[in-house]
Order: C-alpha cells, then structure tokens, then sequence
C-alpha cells in the first residue's frame, strides 16, 4: 500500500474517523490503532507479520528481563538478554538482507581459487521457496526490516541503559514497532519518544489539523511532481543508457537523482509526519534542507536526522565518539559511517559510500585541526565554496546509491553520447528546476504559503488536499516505489 | 490563535476509559465534523481535478467515438476503421488499415502484399503515414501492379499480429502477407491480463477487461462491474488509470526485457514463447491452405542496432530477465528465426539492415529513440524489394495472380466499428 496511492488515503481516513470516534477510549483506540497497522503492514506479504511479531515479542520480553534484572542489581543477567535482543534482531536483519551478498562473495573466492562448489544451489536448497523471489531467486528483504530492527533495538539498548522503563503491556509495544505511518520507511522512532505519547489523552486542534493535511500534501507533491518525474524523464533514462547522452546531461542526471532521492525520502517522511499528526501523534523530523550544508558532517546533521542520530547515538558515542585520540576519533567515524553504508543494502557500491562519507568527514576534521579548531568558512564566497564542494560531494556519491553495480557507475562517468540538453524532456526539466528552486529559494515563501494553509477555512483546506490528491492521481508515474523502501 | 485557544472539544461525556494523564475526555462532535467537512472537500477536490481531466483529454483525443482503438476479445485491441488524425496523417482505411482505400474498381490481379505488425510497421513515434514502408514498398515497385498494405497496430506481441493476420486472410485475398516478429518482451505480450476480456453477463456482448473483475466474490461482481462501468464513463483520471495498465500490461518481472537467446527460458517466458510459435504456426498453415505466401521479417530491437546500447541494455536488464551479459548482439535474432524456421515458417533476418540504421541513428531513428524516421522505414523496404528480388516473387507472385484474378476487389471486414465506447464485438 503506497502512499501515493488511493488506497492508502482511503485507509488512514478509515482510521482516522475511527481513531476520532474512539477518542474516549483508550482501550479501544490503540487497539484499533495496533490492528490497523498490521493490517496496513500485511497488506505488503501476510508472512511479513510473522517477523515484525517475532521482533515485537522478542524486544518485549528482553527489556522486561533487563528491567527485572536492573531492579535486582544483576548486571550479568542484564547483559544477557540485551545480547539476546541484538543477536536476535540483528540475526533476522542480517539473514535478510545479507545471506544472499555472503553466498555471492564466497562463491566468488571460491571460483577464484578454483574451488567447484556451487553455494548458491546449496543455499536455495536450503531455504523455503516461500522466501524466494519467484523472479530471481533471491531472498526476499521485508519492507522496513531495517528501520523497525533498529527502532526494537533502540528500545532494549534503552532499558539497559536505565533511561526507559519498559513498555506497560505488549499491545502498547507492538504499536510502537508496527505504528504504520512510519513502519517501513521511518523515522526512526525511539521508544523513549513514542511510549509516553500512548499515555496523552490524543489532542485534536485546527493548527495540527492543517499541519497534519500540509505534511501530506507537501510530501505527496516532493514525491509525484518531482522525484518521480526526475526519475522517468532525466535519471532513469542516463542511467539506462548513458551511451545516449552527452557528459552535460550525464552531469545533470547525477544532479537529478541527489534531488530525485531527497524528494523521494523527504516525501515519504512528510506523508508519514502528516499521517501521525492526524492521528495526534508527533514523529521526529527526518529532513532540514540537507543540500544547503556547508560540510558533509552538517549534511549528515540534516540528512535521515532520525537514522543519524541513532547511529551517534548507539554507536559513534559508546565507540567514544570524538574524545581522545585523533586516530581513535577517525576510527569511530569511518565505523559509524560504514555501518550507516551497509545499513542501505549489501553491496561492495555501499560499503564504498559509506567509507567515502566517513574518510570526507575525517578530512575535514583534519583540516579544521589544522587551522587550530578555527572555522575556515567565515565569508560569504568561503561559505559558497564550502556549499558547492559539499553538495558537488553529496551529489557524485550518490551515484553509488543509485547504481546497480560498478559497470554502471563506469558507464555514467565514461560512456558519453550525442544526446544534448534537448535530450531532456520538457518535464525532466521543469523536475529538476522546480526542485532546486524549491530547495534553496528563501524558506519565508514556504512558510507564507504554509500560513495561508493554516489559516484558511477547513472546507477549503478539505478542497487544496483534493486538489493535490488529484494532481498526484494524474502525475502518478506506472508503480513507483519509494526508493528507501529497499532499504 | 494559539494552541491552546483553539483546542477544541475538552468535556465530559461519562462512560469513558480513564486516560493515564488523568485529562478530561473529549468531546468528538467538533473533531468529526472537522474531519468530515475536510473530506468532503477532498472528494470535492479531486473531482474538480478529474473533470479538468476529463476536458482536457476530450480536447486533446477527441471523445470516445474517435478514439483510435477498440477492444477485441481474442486480440486485446484493433484499430478503429476510418480513425483520421491529421496531425500524422494519419487516415485509416475501412480495414483499420494505414494506407489508402482499397478502390471497389481496382484491377482484380492486382498483387496484394500486407505487412502485420507492432508499433514499427504502423509507424509511430511522430512518422507520417506516407513515410511508413509499406508506402516506400509500393513506391519502388510502382508500375508493377502491386498494392501494399498496412496492418500494423501499435502494442502488438507477434501473437496478436498473427491472429489479426489470419482474419484478414479472405477478405483481402492476399498474395504475400509479411509479419513483423522482433526477439524482444514485446513479442509475446499476450499474456497480461490487462488483455484479456470477459463478458459483463450470460446475455450481454459488452466487454470488460478480466482483471477489473478477478479476485471479487462472485455476489460482488455486478456491483464491481457497474462501479467500473460507472468511473469508465465519467472519470477522466480512473480511465487515464485503466489506460496505463492495459498499455503496460503486467508482465512478471522476469520477463520485462527479456529476449529470445541461447539461455534457457524461464518456465512463464518458455509457455508464452510456446504460445506464440504455435499461433505463427496456425497462421502459416492458414497462409499455406489458400496458396498464400508468407514471411516473417526478423528485426532486432532497437536496442541491437549497436555494440554500447547492446552492452548497455543487457548490463542494465540482468534483473529484468534480459539475456546474461556476454550474448552476442546478434544472437537473439538468429535464434529466433531458428525457432521460427522449425515451425516450418520462412524467414527475412533484417539484422543488418537495422544494424546499419545503429550508425546514424540521427537520420534513422525518431526523436523517441525507438521508431523509424522516414529514412528507416525506406531502408526496410529496400530491404524487402531485395529479397521479394532474390527468391523471384516479384516474378511468380504476378503469374499467380494473373493465373486466378480475384472475384471481388475485397470482403468483409472482420473488425467493423463498434460503436462509442468501442467495448462491443461484433
């Protein structure tokens, strides 16, 4: 169930009057709320449900066993069933998303050292046909395996460390794991964020009304009207046959896909904010305007907030974050940004990507030591420099984000053609203008728009959400997945 | 207003569950009818949209009853007779056919020659209909008594240009019928379900596409069909919809760029491939029952016609279900024509024909990168008029014909206009 699609917009209206309906009782409520979102889920694969409960159960009962045993001072038994949790979690995500690329990396070496063993009709004879593709043969990766892992794990972690009480009773959990406006492709949520908003008395008003509409509006639009048109009409294309354009429009597709793969992402997390507001809840912000940072360590303060956070957070920070050496600080970075890299996908291309962010950041701490701490940013056309180098670093990389193997890569940097700006269609064009104007013109334009929003009857707010809506039904490009979904 | 002004809807009502934050409940009168008047104007948004879309598509394709098209029930879609858009000049004849009338006093040895096909053989991507082969065809054999035609349909798999061949077999009495078959997806695209029909009742000849109805209970299928009857008619952005799934089909992934190779088919593209070879058989043995010469003309893709797009399409398709990665460029072609050939059908391999156009793509090809300028299509019928020379057709086919002229100029047509929603068969 896509969010750009009829079918989710009936659905949350759906749950939306009920939720409404059901205001004064809690009970009811966030039971109706919990089976909704496994219906919204199992609408994906029915047997998906059966990983998200596996993880729900799990992650309950680890932390109520780890609170049990902080209660009873027994930091042995604590650490235990944190163990279980992360070796459980991370065992499902881990045999999803990386057997096949583990399978494929040693049957390589094996061929390469002439070994004649063949571990890829060993491991499908292994598996369930079930978890194969059809097509493929591959094992199928849940949609948003990654961000609810992360999310369970999030609150396990938390409970160790003595900042969150468990939750009060499984359907209050499953809710927070399976919460369906943003299951699939986050924010990640953190326990200690979403829990005590189950306690609130859910609160209706006008101004979140509208915000709530606004979100979805603005992020049905960044999706329909500019990432899926960049990638039909500018990306897709280059990318399929870069053979066929000149190095301009190889050049601007690369653009195109940095703006294709925010509006994408930004999109989703807008529709998925929107969505919780209507349902009286508040997500965290997943986006602030990543491309006009002046740094990739301020890219990385804008970009997938939630995602990067969390990394700092149980990661970066308890590896010592940027306390002592600097080697010891360099360290932490490249392992934080490779995890962040193979948290996408399993692929050498991502193991790349994130060793480039992580090597970019080391250079720039490098380079600000060497200045003695003083920032070197400190005029106007410093400040562009910053800006263009960072965005130009953001942009390149992203083709290891958007190509499906190295030959691709190659193939967008070297195989040049004939086919020149006119190449571009009319839309890619307005797609890929539209979406760095509305990028990095003045933020007071949104916000005026915003406020009219805001202020405007609720009939005619009801009126410009059908107007988007129809515009996204008419603009919606054949079945278009958001890209994070992937992931 | 701040938030806490404009909350509303705080009392009591009684009979609540307890909040654990002790508040007070709410009172859910406002908030409903906030929420209803919002989605009343959202259905009111949307429809004003839709309607824009439904002036605007009038406007641009004129209304149902010239629509290009019509729905068949064995072939998924015919042209529509007489169907004129000048804008390509285009002017279909009484057949559907994109060529001129056939005269009622035309003489009766005549040789008739008529190409089946897709996109290719119709002429699209902008090509005028004087600048398709047919017309470059009947041109180099002008003075001859030879009279080419047209009979291609855009979106066609090679099964459905065999079937649509096969009914135009008497009523125009042709003397060699030419069908077009390229090694790509495209040549078995019959299977979506987007082109499969079915009868909206016991007694009705209306046509309604398969899948609208699959997947109801069975006491829900008049309402589905009378819902999508419904939004068929009055909906611009549900027919848009409708349109994209039928033009795109939902072939399974693994065969959405699959082609004809040397590599074994998986199982859903070996029982369409399958399909197919046993309809080009049936329309050979039709052809071969009434002295009917026939030839396939093998072309490649488009995306053969040069060694970077070759590389480039089967390294970007590998998850598609193309063909692996070192196929030679030339290999889907010959392989296809080996299967065509054991069905005992005669081929035309136009490999280098196209292969040539792959140098100038400018002159060649059209600005969507896929169809023929008028310069291609002149490159296919030179192409044809060597090899109708090579095997002496030229020739026969006019003592043939001169030996039994035809009796009458042409017949029924098979596929007459039917009507304004073009959903009934005749």
């Amino acid at each position: 169930m896509n969010f750009h699609s009829v079918g989710f917009l009936a659905f949350l209206a759906i749950v939306v009057l009920l939720f409404w309906a059901l205001a004064n009782r809690r009970e009811l409520r966030l039971t109706m709320l919990f089976a909704a979102s496994l219906v919204f889920y199992g609408s994906y694969e029915a047997w998906y449900l059966s990983l998200i409960l596996f993880s729900t159960l799990l992650d309950y009962w680890c932390g109520a066993q780890i609170h049990r045993a902080a209660q009873a001072d027994d930091s042995r038994r604590k650490r235990r069933y944190l163990l279980i949790s992360l070796v459980g979690n991370l065992g499902v995500l881990g045999f999803f998303k990386y057997t096949d690329w583990i399978v494929e990396s040693v049957q390589l070496l094996c061929t390469t050292l002439g070994l004649e063993v063949d571990l890829w009709a060993a491991r499908t004879s292994l598996l369930p046909a079930g978890l194969l593709d059809s097509n493929f043969g591959r094992i199928i990766v849940p949609v948003g395996i990654s961000f609810y892992t992360f999310q369970t794990l999030s609150y396990t972690i938390d409970i160790y460390r003595g900042v969150l009480a468990p939750a009060k009773n499984l359907r209050d959990f499953g809710l927070f794991v399976a919460f369906f406006p943003q299951l699939v492709a986050g924010p990640i949520v953190r326990a200690i964020d979403f829990l005590p908003q189950l306690e609130l008395r859910p609160r209706f008003d006008r101004q979140r009304l509208r915000e709530g509409l606004w979100r979805m509006v603005t992020g049905l639009l960044k999706k329909v009207a500019i990432a899926d048109i960049l990638g039909a009409y500018l990306v897709d294309p280059v990318y399929n046959s870069p053979g066929d354009y000149s190095w301009v429009v190889h050049l601007l597709a690369v653009y195109g896909f940095a703006f294709q793969i925010y509006y994408d992402f930004s999109g989703y997390s807008d529709i998925a904010i929107g969505a919780a507001k209507l349902l009286g809840f508040d997500l965290p912000e997943n986006f602030d305007l990543p491309y006009r940072s002046r740094s990739v360590r301020e890219f990385w303060r804008r970009w997938h907030i939630s995602l990067s956070t969390w990394v700092r957070d149980y990661i970066y920070f308890p590896l010592g974050g940027s306390r002592g050496s600097e080697w010891r600080v360099a360290r932490n970075l490249l392992i934080t940004m490779l995890v962040i890299g193979v948290w996408h996908g399993a692929s050498i291309l991502w193991v790349i990507y994130g060793l480039m962010q992580g090597l970019s950041m080391i250079g720039e701490r490098f380079f600000e030591r060497l200045r003695g701490g003083r920032p070197w940013a400190t005029t106007r056309a410093k400040s562009a420099v910053s800006w263009f180098l960072t965005f130009n670093f953001t942009a390149l990389t992203c083709m290891f984000v958007r190509a499906l193997d190295a030959d691709q890569i190659l193939g967008v940097a070297t195989e040049f053609g004939d086919g020149a700006l006119g190449a571009i269609g009319e839309w890619g064009w307005w797609a890929l203008i539209g979406g760095a104007l509305l990028h990095w013109y003045p933020p007071a334009i949104t916000e005026a728009v915003r406020r009219a929003f805001h202020r405007a009857p609720t009939p005619v707010v009801g009126i410009i959400t059908g107007l988007a809506a129809g515009c996204v039904a008419v603009l919606v490009v054949g079945e278009t997945p958001y890209i994070y979904f992937q992931f | 207003m701040s938030s806490a002004e404009s909350q509303i809807g705080t009392g009591t009502l009684g009979l609540e569950d307890a909040e654990p934050d002790g508040s007070r409940p709410v009172i859910r009168g406002p908030i409903l009818r906030q929420l209803l008047a919002v989605l009343v104007g959202v259905l009111v948004g949307m429809v004003l949209v839709d309607q824009l879309v439904v002036w605007w598509d009038i406007d641009q394709e004129g209304d149902d009853e010239n629509r290009p098209i019509m729905q068949h029930e064995h072939i998924g879609w015919v042209n529509r007779p007489h169907f004129v858009n000048p804008e390509f000049e285009t002017e279909l004849d009484r057949f559907g056919l994109r060529n001129p009338e056939i005269p009622e006093d035309c003489p009766p040895d005549e040789v008739r020659l008529v190409g089946f096909g897709a996109s290719r053989t119709f002429g699209a991507g902008g090509a005028m209909q004087s600048w398709c082969w047919n017309y470059a065809l009947e041109e180099l054999l002008a003075g001859r008594g030879f009279r080419v035609l047209n009979g291609g349909v855009s979106g066609y798999s090679l099964l459905q240009s065999c079937r649509r061949a096969e009914a135009y077999l008497d009523p125009l009495e042709p003397d060699l019928v030419f069908v077009v078959a390229s090694p790509g997806a495209q040549l078995m695209l019959d299977s979506s379900l987007a082109r499969r029909w079915v009868r909206a009742g016991d007694d009705s000849d209306e046509m309604i596409p398969a899948d609208v109805v699959e997947g109801w209970p069975e006491a829900l299928v008049p309402l589905v069909i009378d819902a999508h009857r419904y939004l068929n008619s009055v909906s611009g952005i549900y027919r848009r919809h409708r349109a994209k799934f039928q033009t795109g089909g939902n072939r399974v992934a693994s065969v959405q760029r699959w082609m004809v190779s040397r590599d074994e088919p998986s199982e859903v593209a070996a029982q369409m491939l399958s399909a197919t070879l046993d309809e080009a058989q049936a329309l050979g043995a039709a052809c071969a029952e009434r002295g009917i010469e026939l030839r396939i003309l093998v072309l490649p893709e488009i995306w053969q016609d040069s060694a970077v797009t070759w590389r480039s399409f089967l390294r970007r398709n590998q998850q598609a279900g193309a063909p692996p990665v070192d196929t030679p460029r030339r290999e889907p072609t010959t392989v296809l024509e080996e299967l065509l050939q054991e069905r005992g059908l005669a081929t035309w391999n136009f490999f280098d024909e196209v292969d040539r156009m792959g140098r100038d793509r400018e002159r060649f090809v059209m600005g969507d990168n896929h169809h023929w300028s008028k310069a291609g299509h002149e490159v296919i019928a030179r192409g044809i008029v060597e090899r109708l020379r090579e095997e002496g057709l030229l020739q026969s086919l006019r003592e043939r014909r001169a030996a039994a002229p035809r009796t009458r100029p042409f017949g029924e047509n098979p596929f007459p206009d039917t009507g304004a929603d073009g959903s009934r068969t005749p």
